[in-house]
């Protein structure tokens, strides 16, 4: 539209005599007459023809494709318009078909079954053609060659046929102003032209399709490839006609989309009742005709053509923005997986601003954009705090998770559950352990008093260890000049049974008048060495200070061995009650009083761990036998080690006795081997007294052993009974 | 009526202390606590005294006392002397959790001193003479018979020299703790692993029974000698013998 101002009852605009008032299908209203050229059309300088905006699309087009070439209907001598001329010669290039007039030979197999064909088969509308075609090959306008069924010729009859027939009854308004003339130049045209004539139009259903190029594929217009199938193109147009806008020039091509989308949906369905487009599938790839956009710009359109522009626009390079422009597009929604709609947060472009009017939107006044209306604050969306998007994501939970779920909430129901209190059972009395109890007390106490009877007790060992032989021959050769060392490392509990074991070797010592120096790694030991030797001692009038000495506690444990085996006189500095000087006077200690137990006279020939006559370790642990065998001999030199033991260390220390190159020269382990010691010396009884003793708790032992044996075996047989 | 003497007391504070203790037998009681804290007690505070009385007044108070205060200056007292002082005193400041760093130096020393020497003692004392008898089994003196010997000795000597080789083997490889793992992620001996590993654990097992039967033997031994202390306690009560 021009937009000049025109009256109020006019029916044409003065200015560009477009059409003011609508148009009534039907009516009464007498058809209006369209000029029969745009009044106001501007003349082509240089070709001086009548000017047309399709012209000057046609001329770009053939600028891009062929330059070179003048337009074809430049040089048509009919009074056609220009415009449909250069349609014409536009549809030539993208018509790849033969050459003109000559038709291939492996179609007249197809042009002679097209023949054969009988009559009922044939559709109406190609009866229709082939009476046109047998009349006109009567008159003998046309050659053999043009004989060839054109389907210009087809449509030309057709709608001429059409428009007896029909004319009257169908009102088409519209089309003969947009048309003027144009179906009748069309026809001759296409009859005089010599360079288009399908090769396939007898033996094919013609199809009614005029291909206009880059126009072709636009929706709506007659003849194009999409509206095959359809009905003939004034069928269309006049049923397009009643939605050609009021004043509007021309026809609605925009509306025309959609009933270009009705005929698609017809013909995807299959029902073809029309004659298939001339463009059959077997010419394969059509040649696109790139329209350069600025050519298509720079045309002046008419203002009806600019609605058709963005609906025909060929796919752009960003689909993305038109989509965004059109915003209502009918997409299916993206269906997202259900991991990743889990995942999804919730309110991470949840609007958190609301944008303002620009009358309400604030100028910014610092800044880099200083200035401007409607910049963005960034407080609202630093400061101001919002939900979590954390807490939208759910958790999906597999059957497997809920099922482990589920127990461990059990598990903690349970444990948040009151425990019933049980009654306390009722205390049993330790039968067993009573008579365990009563049963070793009886075998310790019965035995002296059997003896006291006049009863004889347990025979003693009649198979007296090897070693014990030995050991006593090493007691017998420890020279008496000098001391030997008893180590007393034994706690008290040990007592009972080291001191009866010890005590053969100490009478043994005593005996033979040899002087004893007492030394003990524990705190408890030197006063319990004091206590055995003062015991021992009186059979063989042995007093602290003149037959034996206690050197006293050596601290530091296995390296105050090694010092002590290195430098006696460094590791001990004192001794254990050790006797008054003055009452030492007589026995010729000396007069004054010693300051260091090493100044005593028993002790003066002893300055290294070698000077002793012999060394005893009374033992109850298997480690400081170990310390005193390991730390002392490099030392020790020939000064014979013997160890005196209890029966629980005797498998781990017998190693360092019967090795080959041993570090341990005696071992006495136990009362049987200490009453076979006491045998062999020829000593008193002492360990004997306690053989019938231990005789008897061990006979108690074994039987209790074994009584157990016998409930542990009968149990587990009336169990398996049981089972 | 005997005379109270002090050796008396004893034995009848002995006696008493000696059937608390027994008073387990019945079960567990107070009579057996009480005489247990009492031992724990006397035997910790003796364990001091005689600290006091043979380490500390012997070798860091009598210097001051009855020595020449010149003479701890000498090169002889800082090594016996001084030192021994400055290690004490640092050692004593663990008493304290702000100043226990300072003792760690003392503490350190003693044991590193002590892991040195318990170490080198294994080394020399037990690991090479022992490996070396247990090799001597090799010999050729003991696997094969002397000259005149009796085949009963010979054999007996090689049997022990075989038991001890192969005990000794096979104890050790039982604590060979390194396997292949399998597919299924678990560890695995091989089977002559696995055998002599079995052999050893028996062996082992051989030396706990005998340190428990030897242990049994003692407590029996034990039990038999406080009896008759507990009678000659009754003894001297009743004035006897």
């Amino acid at each position: 539209m021009c937009s000049a101002l025109n009256e109020e009852d006019a029916q044409t605009c003065v200015a560009c005599g477009a059409r003011l008032s609508p148009l009534v299908a039907g009516g009464d209203a007498p058809l209006p007459e369209f000029p029969q050229e745009p009044p106001e059309t501007p003349s082509d300088p240089e070709t001086g023809d009548q000017d047309d905006w399709l012209a000057r699309i046609r001329a770009g087009v053939s600028s891009v494709e062929e330059p070179e070439e003048p337009p074809a209907y430049s040089e048509s001598p009919t009074g056609s318009p220009e415009w449909l001329g250069g349609l014409r010669d536009a549809d030539d290039r993208y018509n790849q078909g033969g050459p003109d007039e000559a038709i291939p030979d492996w179609m007249d197999e197809f042009i002679a079954a097209g023949d054969e064909e009988s009559a009922e088969d044939v559709p109406d509308w190609l009866a229709r053609v082939r009476s046109r075609k047998s009349t006109r090959s009567g008159e003998g306008e046309p050659a053999e060659g043009e004989e060839e069924q054109d389907w210009l010729n087809r449509l030309r009859d057709e709608s001429a046929q059409l428009a007896e027939t029909e004319g009257e009854e169908t009102t088409e308004p519209g089309l003969e102003g947009l048309l003027p003339g144009a179906e009748e130049e069309l026809d001759r045209q296409e009859l005089e032209a010599p360079t288009f004539e399908p090769v396939d139009e007898v033996d094919r259903p013609t199809p009614p399709v005029l291909d206009l190029g880059i126009l072709s594929d636009m929706p709506g217009v007659p003849g194009s490839p999409r509206s095959s199938g359809a009905p003939p193109a004034e069928e269309r147009l006049a049923a397009d006609a009643s939605r050609v806008p009021s004043g509007g020039f021309g026809i609605d091509w925009a509306g025309e989309g959609e009933l270009t989308e009705s005929l698609e949906v017809e013909h995807d369905s299959g029902e073809q009742e029309h004659v298939p487009a001339l463009v059959s599938d077997e010419s394969g790839e059509r040649p696109i005709v790139e329209i350069d956009e600025s050519v298509l710009d720079s045309v002046e359109l008419p203002a009806w053509l600019d609605n058709i522009r963005p609906l025909h626009a060929p796919p752009s390079e960003e689909p993305a923005e038109e989509e965004d422009a059109s915003g209502e597009l009918d997409l299916a929604p993206a269906t997202l997986p259900s991991w990743l709609e889990a995942m999804r947060p919730v309110d991470s472009f949840r609007p958190e601003i609301e944008i303002e009017s620009d009358d309400v939107q604030q100028v910014e006044s610092a800044g880099p954009l200083a200035g401007l209306r409607g910049v963005l604050m960034a407080e609202p969306v630093v400061a101001i705090p919002r939900t979590s998007s954390a807490t939208a994501a759910r958790l999906e939970v597999t059957e497997r998770q809920f099922a482990q779920g589920d127990l461990l909430h059990r598990l903690i129901e349970e444990e948040e559950r009151e425990s019933v209190i049980l009654r306390r059972p009722g205390r049993r009395l330790p039968l067993a352990r009573w008579l365990i109890g009563l049963a070793l007390l009886v075998a310790v106490i019965v035995p002296p008093s059997i003896n006291r009877l006049g009863l004889q007790g347990f025979s003693r060992p009649a198979d007296i260890p090897r070693e014990i032989a030995p050991l006593v021959t090493l007691i017998n050769n420890v020279p008496t000049d000098r001391p030997a060392l008893i180590v007393f490392d034994y706690t008290p509990g040990y007592s009972g049974e080291l001191d009866s074991v010890a005590g053969t070797i100490i009478e043994h010592a005593f005996s033979r008048a040899i002087p004893l120096v007492t030394l003990s790694t524990r705190p408890t030991g030197p006063p319990m060495a004091e206590a055995l030797l003062s015991r021992l001692g009186t059979a063989y009038a042995a007093v602290n200070g003149q037959s034996y000495l206690h050197l006293g506690y050596l601290a530091g444990g296995p390296t105050a061995v090694q010092l002590f085996a290195i430098s006696p006189h460094d590791a001990v500095l004192t001794g254990f009650l050790l006797p008054d000087a003055d009452e030492q006077a007589g026995v010729e200690i000396g007069p004054e009083v010693h300051s260091t137990v090493w100044e005593h006279s028993l002790l003066q020939p002893i300055n290294h761990l070698s000077d002793f006559g012999m060394v005893v370790v009374i033992t109850a642990g298997t480690e400081t036998a170990r310390n005193w065998a390991e730390q002392t001999h490099p030392w020790i030199g020939d000064t014979p080690l013997i160890m005196v033991l209890s029966a629980g260390a005797e498998p781990l220390v017998r190693p360092y006795f019967e090795s080959t190159v041993p570090l341990v020269d005696g071992i006495l382990t136990g009362l049987p081997a200490a009453v076979a010691y006491q045998e062999l010396s020829g000593q008193g009884v002492d360990a004997a007294q306690r053989w019938d003793m231990f005789g008897s708790g061990m006979l108690a032992v074994e039987l209790i052993l074994l009584v157990g044996s016998i409930y542990g075996a009968g149990a587990w047989l009336l169990s398996l009974r049981k089972r | 009526m005997p005379d109270v003497t002090l050796d008396l007391i004893g034995m009848i504070i002995g006696a008493i202390l000696t059937l608390m203790v027994l008073s387990y037998v019945i079960g567990d009681n107070v009579l057996f606590r009480v005489a247990m804290y009492l031992f724990i007690g006397v035997a910790s505070g003796y364990a001091g005294a005689i600290a006091i009385r043979n380490v500390v007044l012997p070798a860091l108070v009598d210097p001051l006392l009855q020595g020449d205060p010149l003479g701890l200056l000498s090169w002889e007292a800082m090594g016996t002397f001084v030192i021994p002082w400055i290690l004490a005193i640092l050692l004593s400041f663990k008493m304290s959790p702000r100043l226990a760093k300072l003792g760690s130096l003392p503490l350190a020393m003693l044991v590193g001193v002590g892991a040195a020497v318990v170490v080198g003692g294994g080394i020399t004392g037990t690991l090479i003479p022992q490996g070396l008898a247990a090799a001597d089994g090799l010999a050729g003196e003991v696997i094969f018979p002397a000259e005149g010997e009796a085949i009963t000795i010979w054999i007996e000597r090689a049997l022990s020299a075989l038991i001890v080789l192969l005990a000794t083997i096979s104890t050790l490889i039982y604590f060979r703790f390194a396997a292949r793992r399998d597919l299924t992620g678990s560890t695995r001996r091989d089977r002559l692993t696995a055998i002599l590993a079995y052999i050893g654990q028996i062996f082992i097992a051989i030396t706990f029974g005998v340190m428990y039967a030897g242990a049994l033997t003692a407590a029996i031994l034990v039990l038999g000698q406080r009896f008759e202390f507990l009678r000659a306690v009754l003894g001297a009560l009743s004035g006897g013998s």
